[in-house]
């Protein structure tokens, strides 16, 4: 079990992130998203010891991970950024991952890179960027890590590629009560993986929960009236967003869904409509509370001012 | 998985990633140390083969580690950097640093690991290439001997500079996160404090020219750092003394682990996320800022200083002094922010280094008043006759030794001046004429009195000496000027100590192993072996004033007694000393067995002379006789024939043009032009009267108790010029009359 708490971490002026508190239990895939800058990758440079925490602490089975090579020897830490020593091949980086990790399997990183269809004695660097994080991975998980986190690891793999990771992650969750944390931008990738879900924005985890209730949580409303009416007809109800079109009135609202109807039907609606919401539009509502907008032009969430985000909705 | 100090999985780990350089450094390393003496001995074989053909002897050549392996120089200034920036260069990459510290060992640990192969590297190339250096040496032991009393020092001198370099660099980069910050920080951690020093030492020595800058505090002699000292001391020419003594070796090493100390610290404090970062905090930022400056303060600040000991106020100084000054603290302040603009590459960060410029005029103004503070203290420094325990004479530098007739030669330390180095001196006449002549020569530099320094002392001469004076617990090392008469009082002195006596009677045997006898002319090494035998025993029964007086000179009387010199090489306590022993009449059985040997050398080119001379092929074209009676230099004479010998005498004479009246005053008046005709004839009848000489004295034995006479002369025959300098047991009236008259002798 992970368990983070008061997690905070500064970088001279700036705070990447800010007293976050968490439990990860064991055979667990935890899916954390977040817009750019949010502390997603410093997160998990902090539970995989990297980084030494400006406050808090960060424990794995009630032992600390900073400095603490038991505890680092379980965790395979695959990062954006991949590093391969100079000139290479795969086979040379499993000398240095078996000198490293006690536990790193030669057969099974022979199997992962047949799997793979990697070549182990050509140079890394001539692999392409795909093959670069397939390579990484292969390696991470031949050292049968308890912990598996993986910062942004579906960037640059192809769907079939990303099917046999997500497969290797589920085999190793599910057969050895691994626990895993994955960051990633595409909450589709997220969606049909992650046992629970957690929402950074600017250091502060605003949002952690199972995905099903997530999904649960918030959902869509479409509403008309004979009268004229706004948004103020709707006070009572927790909502993150109001559009309007004609008289008919799109709310996307938080809290149970059988009070909130309850609430509108007495208003006397001459159309009520509860709509489920993607785990996509779940966050995108989420993250424009707190005034960020989701491109789906693939930069993922932007900061947007408020109006121009209306404007678009509208 | 345990908590573990060294990891041996991480340090073969290491070792596998510097296999290409570590490799590629030995394989040259070893190439160079087999090449180098290899060259060497083609060399002395070729001269040796010349020699021979002119029936000269040429000795082996004598190398210490440096001289036949120079390449080992090479494993601190590239080496050592470039090992350390390959292997830690990790920590300047985001993504190499975080993959390092993701892994399951301590930083503390990794640190070590890598620092031990990084180690393992540098000693192990370092070492292989000596150990194959001394084999190549050990087969071609027929060309050149190495000094194997210099392997150990050397090597663990140089191993110890570059363990310095590797740690000092290593502290750098646990320090920055760029690689122009490492190779700055590097050189600033490795020069700077050694630049301050030797700024500081060279500021106090130039203001008190009587206090010996090596030693006014000890460690800030540049012999101690071998980084910054062998370079310096390459300069200076004084390299033997930093790089044959163990002091600065040891005193590099402990600085090179307490840099690996320091390194691991910062290793282990460091963040992860300082790779790509000019330095790993503000402060550190500015501490970085203020050595690079600072370094450039050295000048005003050394400008400040002569003026606050020269005094006379600041109207004297004028103002381009004051421009001068303005100057050089404007190139300061410019590194400063410079050095802040090229490591973070941030134009606002310049703003925030600007209260930094209070710090560095802070300390500028601390070090210039501990400087006069440290001045005005030493030369108050002037102990009572009463208040000195003793006093002795350090050794004061190099002498050049030459041998093989000026074939061969080297600069080593005087082997008597370094042997008598710990003799005490300790009458009361000596004490007070050194704390007296200590306050003359502070006054002479202190006070402009317009006396100059013999005129002070009362002496015909002054010369500076370097004294070390023990006074209570204190150590001062001073320059004091002294006169004829204080040097004789001091040799006075030195005759009644045992141990001084000992120095120069009882000389070091020939081992051929750290002692080697050569001879200044054309003996072997093995006749000049045979002749220092008898002349160490010699030395060794004789009256110490004499034998001082022969090998220190002072004595007209006894130097007119010496007839030749053997040359003395040896390493005590691994230093290179030697000298020039003198071959003198005084110490018979050495000059009898001299004399022998030099006839047994020259017997053939002698044979030679007089067949040639008999005959009347060869023609002198000088000759130099000195006669020695009862030992002594007596008389000598010396005629050079002046004539064109590749012209046959009877084309001269058809040559000779018809005067005219003018020209034959003119050649009068000219006192250059030689009448050759006469100057041949004189040459034929010279030649006859050696031969003559030759034939019936040549044989006769040349000893101490007859007269000799030593002849140096040069002959022309058959195309060709030949040079001797051979002696003859005979005396004055023995001299054919006409040789006399050619020579002209005068008396010595």
């Amino acid at each position: 079990m992970i368990q983070v708490r008061g997690l905070t971490k500064k970088f001279e002026d700036f705070t990447a992130l800010n007293q976050i508190s968490c439990t990860i239990p064991h055979g667990c895939v935890y899916g954390m998203v977040g817009s750019n800058g949010a502390g997603k990758s410093t997160f998990l440079r902090l539970v995989a010891g990297v980084y030494r925490p400006d406050a808090g602490q960060v424990e794995m089975d009630g032992e600390p991970v900073f400095e603490n090579p038991a505890v680092k020897a379980q965790i395979a830490y695959v990062p954006d950024d991949l590093f391969f020593l100079g000139g290479a091949s795969m086979d040379r980086m499993a000398r240095l991952y078996e000198a490293a990790y006690p536990d790193f399997n030669r057969n099974r990183y022979q199997y992962l890179t047949e799997n793979f269809g990697l070549d182990p004695r050509k140079p890394v660097h001539n692999f392409s960027k795909g093959m670069k994080r397939q390579a990484a991975i292969v390696l991470a998980l031949s050292a049968h890590p308890r912990y598996l986190f993986f910062d942004e690891t579906f960037d640059g793999l192809d769907p079939v590629m990303r099917n046999l990771v997500k497969a290797l992650i589920c085999e190793d969750v599910l057969e050895r009560q691994a626990t895993a944390i994955i960051t990633s931008h595409s909450l589709r990738e997220l969606e049909d993986l992650c046992d629970q879900l957690a929402l950074l924005h600017q250091g502060g985890l605003v949002l952690e929960s199972d995905v099903q209730r997530l999904k649960t949580s918030l959902f869509k409303v479409q509403v008309a009236f004979r009268q004229d009416y706004n948004e103020t007809l709707f006070a009572g109800i927790e909502l993150l967003h109001y559009s309007k079109r004609g008289s008919v009135a799109n709310l996307i609202v938080r809290g149970q869904q059988e009070e909130t109807v309850a609430k509108i039907s007495a208003l006397q609606p001459v159309l009520l409509d509860v709509l489920p919401l993607t785990l996509e539009e779940v966050f995108t509502y989420q993250m424009e509370a707190l005034g960020y907008y989701f491109d789906p032009s693939g930069y993922g969430f932007v900061e947007g001012k408020e109006g121009k985000h209306e404007e678009k909705l509208v | 998985m345990k908590k573990s100090w060294f990891d041996p999985r991480l340090y073969r780990e290491g070792l596998r990633q510097l296999r290409v350089i570590g490799v590629l450094s030995l394989v040259l390393m070893t190439l160079a140390a087999v090449l180098a003496p290899v060259g060497q001995a083609i060399q002395i074989a070729a001269d040796q083969e010349i020699a021979a053909a002119a029936g000269r002897n040429i000795s082996i050549e004598n190398l210490t580690l440096l001289g036949s392996h120079p390449l080992l120089l090479l494993g601190f200034p590239v080496l050592a950097p470039a090992m350390s920036l390959y292997l830690f260069h990790f920590l300047d990459r985001r993504e190499a640093c975080d993959f390092y510290h993701a892994l399951p060992q301590t930083r503390g640990c990794l640190y070590r690991s890598f620092a031990a192969a990084l180690l393992t590297w540098l000693v192990g190339v370092l070492l292989a290439s000596t150990l194959v250096n001394m084999g190549v040496c050990a087969l071609l032991g027929r060309y050149l001997a190495l000094v194997y009393s210099s392997v150990p020092v050397l090597l663990f001198n140089l191993t110890a500079a570059s363990v310095l370099v590797a740690a000092g660099t290593v502290l750098a980069m646990s320090l920055t996160g760029t690689v122009f910050t490492n190779i700055v920080s590097a050189l600033l951690i490795l020069f700077v404090p050694r630049i301050f020093m030797q700024a500081v030492s060279s500021f106090l020595g130039s203001a008190m020219p009587y206090v010996s800058e090596s030693h006014l505090f000890p460690l800030l002699d540049y012999s101690w750092n071998l980084v910054s000292g062998l370079p310096l001391s390459y300069l200076l020419g004084t390299y033997r003394d930093v790089v044959y003594g163990w002091h600065g070796g040891l005193y590099t090493l402990a600085l090179g682990a307490v840099y690996l100390v320091l390194g691991g610290l910062f290793f282990r404090r460091r963040k992860s996320e300082a790779a790509g970062q000019a330095a790993l905090s503000r402060g550190l930022q500015l501490a970085f800022r203020l050595a690079a400056a600072l370094t450039i303060c050295l000048i005003p600040m050394g400008m400040i200083f002569e003026a606050l000991v020269t005094g006379g106020g600041l109207s004297r100084l004028g103002g381009s002094w004051f421009f001068s000054l303005l100057v050089a603290y404007l190139i300061a302040a410019i590194v400063y922010f410079l050095y802040e603009l090229i490591s973070t590459r941030k134009l606002r960060n310049l703003a925030r280094a600007v209260p930094g410029l209070g710090i560095l005029a802070v300390l500028n103004l601390v070090l210039v008043l501990g400087m006069f503070g440290v001045y005005r203290y030493t030369s108050a420094q002037q102990p009572a006759a009463e208040e000195i325990s003793y006093v002795t004479l350090p050794s004061e530098g190099n002498v050049w030794v030459s041998y093989g007739s000026g074939s061969g030669g080297q600069e080593v330390e005087d082997y008597f001046g370094a042997r008598l180095e710990e003799v005490r001196l300790d009458s009361p006449e000596t004490r007070q004429l050194i704390s007296q002549r200590l306050s003359q020569t502070i006054a002479y530099y202190r006070e402009d009195s317009g006396q100059s320094i013999r005129e002070m002392l009362e002496g015909s001469q002054a010369w500076s000496r370097l004294v070390r004076i023990q006074a209570g617990h204190k150590t001062l090392y001073r320059y004091v000027y002294l006169t004829e008469a204080d040097r004789q009082l001091l040799a006075r002195e030195l005759q009644n100590k045992a141990e001084a006596a000992a120095v120069y009677q009882d000389l070091p045997a020939e081992d051929l192993r750290e002692t080697w006898i050569h001879s200044s002319d054309r003996l072997t090494d093995a006749a000049a072996g045979r002749v220092y035998q008898s002349l160490r025993q010699e030395a060794a029964a004789m009256d110490f004033m004499d034998w001082y007086s022969l090998v220190e000179g002072g004595n007209p009387d006894l130097e007119n007694t010496v007839v030749g010199y053997l040359t003395l090489i040896t390493y005590w306590q691994n230093r290179g000393l030697g000298t020039d022993l003198p071959i003198s009449t005084q110490m018979p059985e050495t000059f009898r067995i001299y004399m022998e040997e030099q006839k047994e050398a020259q017997r053939q080119d002698v044979a030679a002379l007089a067949e040639s001379l008999e005959k009347g092929s060869g023609m002198l074209t000088s000759l130099y006789a000195a006669g020695y009676e009862d030992g002594h230099f007596a008389f000598y004479g010396n005629r050079d024939f002046i004539f064109d010998p590749y012209t046959e005498e009877e084309e001269t004479l058809e040559a000779e043009p018809v005067q005219t009246e003018q020209e034959a005053v003119d050649q009068e008046a000219s006192t250059d032009m030689p009448d050759e005709p006469a100057e041949r004839k004189a040459s034929r009848e010279a030649g006859e009267a050696l031969a003559q000489l030759l034939a019936a004295r040549w044989e006769a034995p040349v000893t101490g108790e007859t007269d000799f006479l030593n002849l140096e002369l040069t002959y022309f025959d058959d195309g060709e010029y030949y040079n001797l300098d051979f002696y003859v047991a005979v005396g004055r009236e023995d001299i054919p009359p006409a040789l006399q008259e050619i020579l002209m002798l005068l008396e010595a």
